[in-house]
């Protein structure tokens, strides 16, 4: 048995974290620096961005991915706001009736700031309206007009009648209007013959005066029949009569609104539109009441009757006072905020609509500049983006319900005219999104050709570190903190090395930053500090990690409560502590794991009880599966594997996955092999190779912070540490506790490049190479499974050929 | 013609000159009354008198209704039907109705106190009994008189005989033609033509029979406070004069039932001719 002096020695503390030196910093207070323009680290990005906001043609809509909180709603908008003041600000949009089609309202384009003047005007027009068309047609003029047309239809019928009258008179009988219609009835002295008289009339008096009757009644229905023809004359030339006071009294109205919309052709044929529609309603409007509802009226109904609304403007983009184009963020992008929607209004029970309930979305108040939604929201509001799709696709925005777009609603309602648009998308999401989106939508990649991907981390140097430290200023200053003293400021580059997870890179997810100085400037005024310290920002680190750490907490009582088991001390045969991290909402953490193996005579295979079961993921096979590849190649290799070897996360109820324990359940076995104990003073992270190379993993400094709690609150005795691949080294970002013991030499971590190396530490026994003879030297490890190896092949030749000689007699 | 507008603050002061106590105005089922019942109703108000709707139902219809040989020509179709007594009482009853429903809805309109009455027999007797109990009558008229209009003959008889003021409106008639006044001294005729003229928007022309009545008529339009042109008159035939008021339309003409010129008019000269209302003071 080698000592211990042959192993490899633990790192050096000045490796496990980076510490930055606040002395190195050029500054003293945040107050100094400037703020920081343009996003650190995402120059890809940012030239996506340029690119897709240049690019004026069809398709290069952008997408932004990246993680949350790498400042992508930030960039983005900086950007565009940016491009946005250099251009004129877009069209103001209206939509007015269509005469001869209501359902289908015209859209129309004015100037920005000129909608609404027109709205104002058409308004003060429709006000006017049925004042102007009473006055005229409460005019003598008109009056004496419309008596004429009248009189002359009276006239024309009396004269008729007056000749059968007449008629009548030189016959004694008189023709009398009555309740029931027209009646004939003989008279004598001036009186109509009562019934007595007339019967005393001698009969063919009697016969004379029906006879005449007879006669007269069927002249006067012949003379009556002519009247609906005469009614239908007058008719028409009251209408013709009304028409011309009509045109008189809103003639000069519509000129003059002509005049002032002369340069705008669509205005003055839709002007020659209302003047007509005006003629042809006048009765309706003369009659209008002054008001619709008397009580409970709505804003939408104070525009009072119909009629006159059908006059007036709906303006639903209106830029006036805007003097550039627009960015507009659309928090929540259903269907209908996006591309619009037609509101109904109740009324008598009853759901009624017209163009004034047309609303605009998004895309009529982004078009001529830019919008931004976030891709996520978007997915999951229904048909929004089928919706979006289809409006960048045909290059306007038609209004109409989701449930028609997709063929499931056939109501009447109103079918606006298509607006047509010029906005570029901008749309912000994580990258499995853009990914997905890329493999399942094929318009995805036509309409979005832009991809923006930001990178959650960036390196760390000392310029960087400069222009971090700026970020941090400028973050401190648009959120109204107070200034970080320079300790304050290192403290939080670590934090940001820490979050990257890797001591040479740090985090761009500026979100968790942000969170931070929040945070540290809460307790910077708590202990009513004028600036943010490094143990401000430490007391926020610590404090959001104490809020989260429930489950760790329990976790690591139940180990030390020896629920779980865990050793700390001594050392086992076949048993090795692993690492692994649980990742809980925001918060990651390591949590040790008892691996052991168990060894048999059998036929070469290493049984993963995590998959038999399903609760081993396939890379975690794939580990295990390694395992006997390095087995079989690397000892006795001319002979059959010929064990059966069982492994297992013991206490593990919620499945693993990940290769990052297969050097560690490698080392079980050995250890199960060879029969030489593993000190459980160690715990070991890392994946291996075919080769026995141990190559890196994740998660890190979550695992060896996980192991070391666990022996600290133990106590700590000097012999425990953490093997740890030698490719993780430049990821180590471990908190102070740990670092301050490994200082002490109270704990350890060992980066490993090799098994061979690993097995040392963890046995005190040198691994062992192949010598000239090809064999292991003896007193190693390596001899030692080799040994063992070679007599489980031997065992189960042995049982091979007893079985066949069993078989043959 | 234009005349100043009646204004002013003695447009109040002479609100009551009238002083009518009972308005008595003609039903009928047509439109005929209605210029006449709105222009009652207003000149009830302003007195705060009562207003007085009859209908008659005039037994002339009953019957010829009742009579072996009469038909009817119904107005709906112009085709023919046969009539009886029950039919024509149960058409009178609507046309009662009718009337009812325009006088309560006037009424109501100028909050003036009504009352509905039917009459039956003759028209114009009628109108005559129930005159006896009243200031004024108001009935309407088209202005063609013949047998069928019933109204306009009766219109004719009343502005004759009736023993109180009568108010015939032309339904016709313009409604922002002046107001003329034949002044022969009885200060009523003033109030009645500067009540109508304020009432309805029109102007008011008092035209003075001599001297005497022109400064009395400036007197009143003084104390009253009220602008109207005066003149006076330039003949005293009242045979030219009703050939002068049956050619020309007038708005309303104010005469004088007593006065030598105005009870010498033609009425019906002058209600047969071109739209103009008349009033006849008593």
């Amino acid at each position: 048995m080698a000592s211990d002096s042959g192993a490899l020695q633990p790192l050096s503390v000045d490796v496990l974290c980076w510490r930055c030196d606040a002395q190195h910093l050029t500054f003293r207070s945040t107050e100094e620096l400037e703020d920081l323009a343009d996003a650190i680290g995402q120059d890809r990005a940012v030239e996506a961005i340029r690119f897709s906001i240049g690019m004026e043609r069809p398709g290069y809509n952008l997408f932004a991915l990246g993680p949350e909180g790498t400042g992508k709603h930030t960039l983005v908008r900086h950007h565009l706001d940016a491009e946005a003041k250099g251009r004129a600000a877009p069209y103001d949009w209206c939509y007015i009736s269509n005469f001869g089609e209501l359902r289908k309202p015209q859209v129309l384009r004015l100037a920005a700031g000129r909608g609404a003047v027109f709205q104002a005007d058409m308004a003060r027009f429709a006000g006017d309206l049925r004042d102007a068309l009473r006055s005229a047609f409460e005019s003598d003029q008109y009056r004496t007009n419309r008596q004429v047309i009248e009189e002359a239809f009276k006239e024309r019928q009396e004269q008729a009648m007056a000749a059968v009258e007449e008629e009548g008179r030189t016959q004694s009988i008189t023709l009398m209007r009555t309740p029931a219609g027209f009646v004939f009835a003989p008279v004598s002295d001036g009186k109509v013959v009562t019934p007595e008289v007339f019967q005393s009339f001698p009969e063919e008096e009697r016969k004379r005066i029906e006879t005449a009757i007879e006669d007269l009644q069927k002249k006067l229905q012949e003379e009556l029949r002519q009247t609906p023809l005469w009614m239908k004359e007058t008719r028409d030339k009251l209408r013709k009569l009304n028409d011309e006071t009509a045109m008189f009294a809103v003639g000069h109205m519509i000129a003059a609104l002509r005049a002032r919309y002369e340069d705008l052709p669509e205005v003055s044929s839709y002007l020659a539109d209302v003047s007509r529609d005006v003629i042809e309603n006048v009765e309706t409007i003369i009659a209008a009441p002054e008001k619709v509802e008397p009580d409970g009226v709505s804003a939408e109904t104070a525009d009072g009757h119909p009629l006159f609304r059908r006059y007036r403007v709906n303006l639903i983009v209106d830029n006036a006072g805007q003097d550039h184009a627009p960015v507009i963020y659309e928090d929540d992008p259903t269907y209908d905020r996006l591309l619009g929607r037609v509101e109904h209004r109740a009324e008598m029970g009853t759901l009624v609509t017209d163009f004034h309930l047309i609303r605009a979305g998004a895309l009529h108040r982004a078009n001529g500049g830019y919008l931004i939604l976030d891709a996520h929201k978007l997915l999951t509001r229904p048909a929004a983006w089928e919706g979006l799709k289809r409006a960048l696709k045909a290059g306007e925005v038609r209004i109409e319900p989701a449930a028609q777009a997709m063929g499931l609603l056939s109501t009447v309602t109103l079918e606006p005219e298509p607006i047509g648009i010029d906005v570029k998308i901008v749309l912000v999401g994580e990258r499995r999104l853009y990914y997905l989106l890329s493999e399942l939508d094929p318009d995805f990649a036509r309409l979005f050709k832009v991809a923006a991907d930001f990178d959650e981390r960036i390196e760390r140097s000392d310029d960087n570190n400069q222009l971090y430290a700026r970020l941090i200023a400028t973050i401190a200053r648009r959120e109204k903190l107070r200034p970080l003293d320079c300790g304050g400021v290192a403290r939080a580059l670590e934090f940001s090395a820490r979050q990257a997870g890797d001591a040479e890179r740090l985090s761009t997810q500026l979100e968790d930053l942000a969170d931070v100085l929040r945070e540290a400037d809460y307790w910077a005024g708590a202990e009513k500090r004028a600036q943010i310290t490094a143990a401000d920002v430490q007391r926020a680190v610590d404090a959001s990690v104490y809020r989260l750490d429930r489950v760790r907490e329990r976790i690591q009582e139940e180990i030390r409560r020896g629920t779980i088991t865990i050793d700390t001390d001594g050392a086992v045969v076949g048993q090795v502590n692993g690492l692994s991290v649980m990742q809980l909402g925001g918060f990651a953490f390591g949590k040790p794991s008892r691996i052991t193996t168990r060894i048999r005579l059998g036929k070469g295979e290493v049984i993963d009880i995590e998959r038999e079961v399903a609760l081993g993921g396939p890379l975690h096979s794939k580990g295990v599966l390694i395992l006997s590849g390095y087995l079989s190649a690397h000892y006795a290799p001319e002979r059959p594997l010929s064990l059966s070897a069982s492994l297992v996360f013991e206490q593990s109820y919620g499945g693993v996955d990940g290769d990052s324990a297969s050097s560690t359940e490698l080392y079980a076995l050995l250890s199960a092999l060879s029969e030489v104990p593993i000190k459980q003073g160690f715990a070991v992270t890392g994946s291996v190779d075919q080769y026995g190379r141990v190559q890196a993993i994740g998660g890190v400094n979550e695992k060896i912070e996980g192991f070391f709690d666990l022996c600290a609150a133990r106590g700590l005795t000097g012999k425990q540490g953490v093997l740890i691949p030698a490719s993780n080294v430049k990821h180590l970002m471990l908190h102070r506790r740990v670092v301050e013991a490994a200082g002490e030499g109270r704990f350890h971590i060992h980066a490993v490049e090799t098994i061979a190396q690993g097995i040392e530490i963890l046995t005190g026994m040198l691994a062992g190479e192949r010598g000239a003879d090809g064999t292991f030297p003896a007193g190693t490890i390596n001899h030692l499974v080799e040994a063992r190896l070679i007599q489980l092949a031997e065992a189960r030749r042995a049982f091979g050929r007893s079985d066949k000689e069993a078989g043959e007699s | 013609m234009t005349a100043p507008s009646v204004s002013g603050p003695g447009a109040q002061q002479g609100r009551k000159a009238q002083d009518l106590k009972r308005v008595l105005v003609a039903l009928d089922p047509a439109a005929e009354c209605l210029a006449a019942l709105e222009t009652a109703a207003r000149l009830a108000a302003q007195s705060e008198a009562e207003l007085v709707g009859l209908f008659v139902e005039e037994s002339e219809l009953l019957e010829a209704a009742a009579l072996p040989v009469t038909r009817v020509i119904r107005g709906s179709d112009f085709t023919l039907d046969r009539l009886d007594r029950s039919v024509m009482e149960q058409g009178l009853k609507a046309w009662a109705a009718q009337a009812r429903a325009h006088l309560t809805a006037v009424a109501e309109r100028w909050q003036v106190q009504a009352s509905f009455r039917v009459a039956r027999g003759d028209l114009a007797e009628a109108l005559l009994a129930e005159a006896r109990r009243c200031d004024l009558l108001a009935l309407g008229t088209v202005g063609r008189v013949s047998q069928r209009n019933r109204i306009g003959t009766t219109a004719q008889r009343m502005a004759r005989q009736a023993p109180c003021s009568v108010l015939v409106m032309r339904r016709d008639e313009t409604p922002s033609l002046p107001v003329v006044v034949l002044f022969e001294g009885n200060e009523r005729a003033l109030a009645f033509g500067s009540a109508l003229a304020r009432m309805q928007g029109r102007g008011l022309e008092i035209v003075a029979v001599d001297a005497d009545r022109l400064a009395t008529a400036k007197a009143w339009l003084a104390e009253q406070d009220l602008s109207a042109t005066v003149e006076e008159i330039a003949t005293d035939d009242a045979e030219r004069l009703s050939e002068q008021l049956a050619s020309q339309a007038v708005g309303i003409v104010v005469l004088e039932r007593a006065g030598a010129l105005g009870g010498a008019i033609d009425t019906d000269r002058v209600l047969a001719g071109p739209p103009s209302s008349v009033i006849l003071v008593g």
